[in-house]
C-alpha cells in the first residue's frame, strides 16, 4: 500500500506529464482558460485527497474522464457568459508564429463541441478511439468517424485564414474556403 | 482512415504543445493545516510561561517569607506593634507571621499594650462606660 506523500509523487508527476494536454481540454469545453486551469486543479488535488487513481487501470483515460465530468459540472453551475473565444494563447508558438497559433485556436473554436474535444484528447491527449468512445459513451467508429470530419474541417480553416491573414487574397467563390 | 495529406497535417497539429498549467497548489491545503497547530502551539507556550511566572513569583514570597520564621513549630511568635495599629501595619503583620493565628494574636497584644497618652481617652473605655441600653 503505497503511503500518501508516495500517491502525491505519482499524482503530482502525472499532472507534469498529462496537465498542459487536460488543461487543453479544459478550456476547449469550458472556453475559459482561468476556469480550466480551477477545474484541472480542483481535480488532481481531490485525487491526492482521495487516493481513488490507484484504482484506474488506465489513468491518463481516467484523468481525462475526471477533467470532462468536472468542466460540465462547472459549465452547469455557471452559465456561459462569454463566448468560446478567450483573447489568451493555448499552445506554445515554438516553431510557429503566433499567427498560425491564433489561426489554430480560431479554428478549434469554430468545430462543434463534440468535434472539438475529440480532436483535442486525440491529437494532444493521445488517447485511441477506443478510449475516446469509451469516454464520451459513443462507438469507436463514430468517434473515429468525427475525428476525421473534424480534421477536414480544421485543415480547411486553417488554411483560409493562412490565406486571409497574409492578405495575397480573399476566400474567393471558386474558393471552397469561402463557404466556412 | 485518412488520407495522407490529413496525416501530414495531422503531424503538423502535433507539433503545436499546450501551454503547461500552473503549478498545483500543494502547499496551500498543508499550510492551512498546519496553522491551527501553530496556534496551539502558541497557546500552549503561553499557558506554560503563565503558570512558570506564577509559581516563580510564590516561590519567591515563600523564600521571602521563610527566613522570618524563627522557630517553625512556633506558633505564636509574631512582630511586636510599637506603633498605632494601621492597615499597612497589619498587612506588614500578617505577611511576616507564620500563620495567621499567630498575627491575630500578636494585633491583639498591640492593641492592649498600646499607651494612651495624656489629655486623650480610649474609645473602649469611653463606651465601655455609657449605658447604651435605654
Amino acid at each position: 500500500m503505497p503511503t500518501t506523500r508516495a500517491v502525491a509523487a505519482e499524482i503530482e508527476a502525472l499532472y507534469i506529464q498529462h496537465g498542459p494536454a487536460l488543461l487543453l481540454f479544459a478550456t476547449a469545453m469550458i472556453g475559459d482558460r482561468s476556469r480550466a486551469q480551477d477545474v484541472v486543479h480542483q481535480v488532481f488535488l481531490r485525487l491526492i485527497e482521495e487516493g481513488s487513481l490507484q484504482r484506474a487501470a488506465n489513468k491518463r483515460a481516467y484523468l481525462f474522464t475526471c477533467v470532462r465530468n468536472a468542466a460540465l459540472n462547472d459549465g452547469r453551475l455557471v452559465r456561459r457568459t462569454v463566448s468560446l473565444e478567450p483573447d489568451e494563447p493555448w499552445f506554445q508558438a515554438t516553431r510557429q508564429d503566433v499567427a498560425a497559433e491564433t489561426s489554430l485556436r480560431q479554428s478549434l473554436i469554430a468545430l462543434s463541441d463534440d468535434q472539438r474535444q475529440i480532436v483535442v484528447m486525440h491529437v494532444w491527449g493521445e488517447l485511441t478511439f477506443l478510449e475516446i468512445s469509451e469516454l464520451l459513451e459513443i462507438s469507436p467508429n463514430t468517434a473515429a468517424s468525427r475525428y476525421r470530419y473534424a480534421i477536414a474541417k480544421l485543415r480547411e480553416s486553417m488554411s483560409c485564414r493562412r490565406l486571409a491573414s497574409k492578405a495575397t487574397q480573399n476566400c474567393s467563390k471558386e474558393n471552397p474556403c469561402a463557404k466556412s | 482512415m485518412l488520407n495522407p495529406d490529413e496525416t501530414r497535417f495531422e503531424c503538423y497539429l502535433e507539433e503545436f504543445r499546450p501551454l503547461p498549467p500552473a503549478p498545483l497548489p500543494l502547499n496551500v491545503p498543508a499550510e492551512a493545516s498546519r496553522k491551527p497547530r501553530h496556534l496551539g502551539i502558541t497557546i500552549w507556550a503561553t499557558g506554560v510561561a503563565a503558570i512558570l511566572a506564577i509559581v516563580i513569583i510564590l516561590h519567591s514570597r515563600v523564600g521571602r517569607v521563610a527566613p522570618a520564621v524563627p522557630h517553625a513549630n512556633s506558633t505564636t511568635v509574631a512582630p511586636a506593634i510599637s506603633q498605632p495599629l494601621t492597615l499597612a501595619a497589619a498587612n506588614r503583620v500578617l505577611v511576616n507571621s507564620v500563620s495567621i493565628e499567630a498575627a491575630l494574636n500578636s494585633l491583639e497584644a498591640a492593641s492592649q499594650s498600646s499607651a494612651i497618652t495624656a489629655g486623650n481617652e480610649s474609645a473602649l473605655a469611653v463606651l465601655r462606660q455609657e449605658n447604651l441600653n435605654p
